[in-house]
C-alpha cells in the first residue's frame, strides 16, 4: 500500500481492512505525524456521528430460526425428488431406481411423526412463540387504543344500536382513524384464520353502515378478527366507552372468546389459555377464565351475560359479533 | 474502535457443529442434506442477518419474511455454492435481493433522500477534510449515546440508497471493504469511495443539525 488515502483512514477507524492493510496503515501511522494528524481529525468526526460506537442490534423474534427451519424442512420434504438439494444418500439410492418418490414421501411422514413424539420441546416453543407473536399484536393494538383515547376522550367502542352495534366494529374504527395501518394485527398469528386471509377484510366504517342483510352479518361476525374488544358499560340506560383509568387488571383486549368451550375460553391457542391486555398495558396469558388473578370474568359482566359492563369498572370483552346489548336484553323489560 | 459483530456471532453459535466454518457447514449440507447441519447455520445468522434485515426494511414483519426467504433460498441454491467462496457475502447478496423483492411486494418507498442532486449519489466524493478543516475545537458531543444513535439511524435513512447500503455492510455488519464489494457486486475501491461519501454527507448533516458544535 502506498501512503493511505482518507478512505483507508476511515477503514481503519471502521475496522473494514483487511488485517494486512490494517497493519500497513499502523506502520505509516507511526512514521507520519501528519497522517496521525489527519487520523485524529476523521476520527473525531466519526466519534461525533455515532460510527465509532457499536451499532445496537435489532433482536430477532422468539423463535425464528426454529420456524425459518421448519420452513426448509416442509419445502425440502415436499420438494424431495425436484428441487430441493438432494442429499447423496439419497441420490445415489434414486439412481438404483429402488426406492419411488411414494416410498420417500413414507419416510418423510415417518421422520415428521418421529420429531413430533420425541421432540415435544419443539411444539411447545413453537406454542411459547405463537404466544408471543399473539402478544405483540395486543400491544400495538393497545397503543392504538391509547392514541384513539387521546383524540377523542374514551376507547373505540361498540354502539347500542346501529350497524355499528357489535364488539367487533373497534377494527374498521381504529384503521379508519389510521391508528392501525396492517389489518394483520387483528389477527392472532396461531389462529385459524391466520392461515387464510383469503376473502377476510376489515370493512371501512362507511362500507359496514350501508351494508345490509348478509354482508352486514358477515361484516359483524368477521371485521373485528381474531381478538375481542372492550364493550364498555351500561349506565342510566346508556352505553359509555370506557376511559383510561390506567387500572392493573381492567382488561381491555383479548383472544376472542369462543362459545363452543363452556366458559368461552379462545380456540386461538388449541384452548390452552388466552392473552389479554389490561388498561396499564400489561398482557397476560391466562390459562383459565374467569382466573383468580380477575375481579370479574373478561368475557362476561358481573351479572354472568355477554353484554356490556354493569358498571364503570365491570370490564367485557366482546368478540367481532357479540353486543353491548344483546337482542334478547331487549325483549326484556327495564333495559 | 466499534466492537465486532463477529463476537456476537461466535456467542450465539450453540450446536455439536461450533467449530466448522460457515463453509464447510454450507458444503456438508450440501452434501448431506443433514438438517442439523442447516440449523446451525441459521442459529448462526439468526440474530445479526434479522437485524441487518430489520434495519434495511425498516419493518419487523417484512424482516421475518425476508429472513425466512433468505435461507430457503440458501436452501435451494446450495448447489451453486462453490468451494472457495465465503459463505457471509454469499447469504448478504441472497438477502439482499429478498429484501428487495419485499420491498416491491409491499410496495413501500424510501423516505426523501438527503442528497437531492444524486440519486446513486456513490461516485461523488467529496472532500471530507475540507469539511474537517473549518472545524477546530472538539465535536465530541453533547449528545447521549442513546441519542446520537437514534440521530445516526434517522441520518442514515435519508442517505442516497447506494451510500446507505455499503455503509450499512460495513458499519452495522462490521463487514470488510472487500466483504461488501462481493455483497454487493461492485468494485472494492467504490466501497470504499461510498463509505467516504456517506460520512461526509453524516458530518455535513451533523453540522446542520448541531450548528454551535464546531
Amino acid at each position: 500500500m502506498s501512503s493511505p488515502t482518507r478512505e483507508d483512514l476511515l477503514g481503519y477507524l471502521l475496522g473494514a481492512l483487511e488485517r494486512r492493510e490494517h497493519e500497513q496503515v499502523e506502520q505509516e501511522l507511526a512514521r507520519n505525524p501528519q497522517l496521525r494528524q489527519e487520523l485524529a481529525a476523521l476520527s473525531q468526526w466519526v466519534d461525533a456521528v455515532g460510527l465509532a460506537d457499536a451499532p445496537e442490534p435489532f433482536e430477532p423474534p422468539p423463535g425464528l430460526a426454529q420456524r425459518t427451519c421448519q420452513t426448509v424442512a416442509l419445502k425440502q420434504s415436499a420438494d424431495l425428488n425436484v428441487d430441493a438439494p438432494v442429499p447423496a444418500s439419497v441420490a445415489s439410492l434414486e439412481t438404483r431406481s429402488q426406492f419411488s418418490l411414494a416410498d420417500f414421501l413414507v419416510a418423510a411422514a415417518v421422520l415428521v411423526a418421529a420429531v413430533s413424539l420425541f421432540f415435544p420441546a419443539l411444539a411447545s416453543s413453537r406454542f411459547q412463540a405463537d404466544i408471543a407473536s399473539c402478544q405483540n399484536r395486543l400491544r400495538q393494538l393497545g397503543i392504538a387504543y391509547g392514541s384513539y383515547d387521546e383524540l377523542h376522550g374514551a376507547y373505540p367502542t361498540a354502539q347500542l344500536v346501529g350497524n355499528r352495534n357489535t364488539a367487533g366494529v373497534v377494527a374498521p374504527m381504529l384503521t379508519d382513524a389510521k391508528f392501525v395501518t396492517d389489518p394483520r394485527l387483528f389477527v392472532c398469528p396461531s389462529s385459524k384464520l391466520a392461515t387464510n386471509l383469503d376473502g377476510w377484510k376489515i370493512p371501512t366504517l362507511d362500507e359496514l353502515d350501508e351494508a345490509t342483510g348478509p354482508t352486514l352479518t358477515h361484516y359483524q361476525q368477521t371485521m373485528g378478527g381474531d381478538f375481542a374488544y372492550n364493550m364498555g358499560y351500561l349506565e342510566g340506560g346508556k352505553l359509555r366507552p370506557a376511559r383510561n383509568n390506567h387500572r392493573k387488571y381492567y382488561a381491555m383486549l383479548a383472544d376472542a372468546p369462543s362459545d363452543a368451550h363452556p366458559q368461552r375460553q379462545t380456540l386461538n391457542h388449541s384452548g390452552r389459555g388466552q392473552n389479554v391486555l389490561f388498561e396499564d398495558g400489561h398482557i397476560e396469558f391466562l390459562t383459565s377464565v374467569p382466573s383468580p388473578k380477575l375481579a370479574d370474568d373478561p368475557y362476561r359482566n358481573r351479572e354472568g351475560r355477554v353484554a356490556a359492563g354493569i358498571d364503570p369498572n365491570d370490564s367485557v370483552l366482546g368478540r367481532s359479533s357479540d353486543k353491548p346489548l344483546p337482542d334478547d336484553w331487549i325483549s326484556e323489560s327495564g333495559r | 474502535m466499534k466492537a465486532t459483530l463477529a463476537d456476537t456471532r461466535a456467542s450465539v453459535s450453540h450446536s455439536a457443529d461450533e467449530t466448522s466454518t460457515d463453509e464447510q457447514l454450507l458444503l456438508t449440507y450440501r452434501d448431506s442434506g443433514d438438517r442439523e447441519v442447516f440449523a446451525e447455520l441459521v442459529h448462526r445468522y439468526e440474530r445479526e442477518l434479522y437485524s441487518y434485515l430489520r434495519r434495511y426494511l425498516g419493518d419487523a414483519e417484512m424482516a421475518e419474511d425476508a429472513f425466512q426467504a433468505a435461507f430457503l433460498q440458501v436452501h435451494l441454491k446450495c448447489q451453486q455454492f462453490e468451494a472457495g467462496r465465503a459463505f457471509r457475502p454469499w447469504l448478504y447478496t441472497i438477502a439482499i435481493n429478498q429484501a428487495i423483492d419485499a420491498q416491491r411486494r409491499s410496495r413501500r418507498h424510501r423516505m426523501v433522500s438527503l442528497d437531492r442532486s444524486s440519486g446513486a449519489g456513490g461516485e461523488e466524493v467529496g472532500k471530507l477534510l475540507d469539511v474537517l478543516v473549518s472545524t477546530e475545537p472538539n465535536p465530541t458531543l453533547q449528545l447521549g449515546k442513546d441519542e446520537r444513535r437514534e440521530w445516526l439511524q434517522n441520518t442514515m435513512d435519508r442517505l442516497p440508497e447506494a451510500l446507505r447500503d455499503v455503509l450499512q455492510l460495513v458499519y452495522f455488519q462490521d463487514m470488510k471493504y472487500r466483504e461488501a464489494a462481493e455483497v454487493l457486486n461492485i468494485p472494492v475501491g467504490t466501497v470504499k469511495s461510498r463509505v467516504h461519501a456517506a460520512v461526509l454527507k453524516l458530518t455535513e448533516a451533523w453540522k446542520q443539525a448541531y450548528p454551535e458544535t464546531p
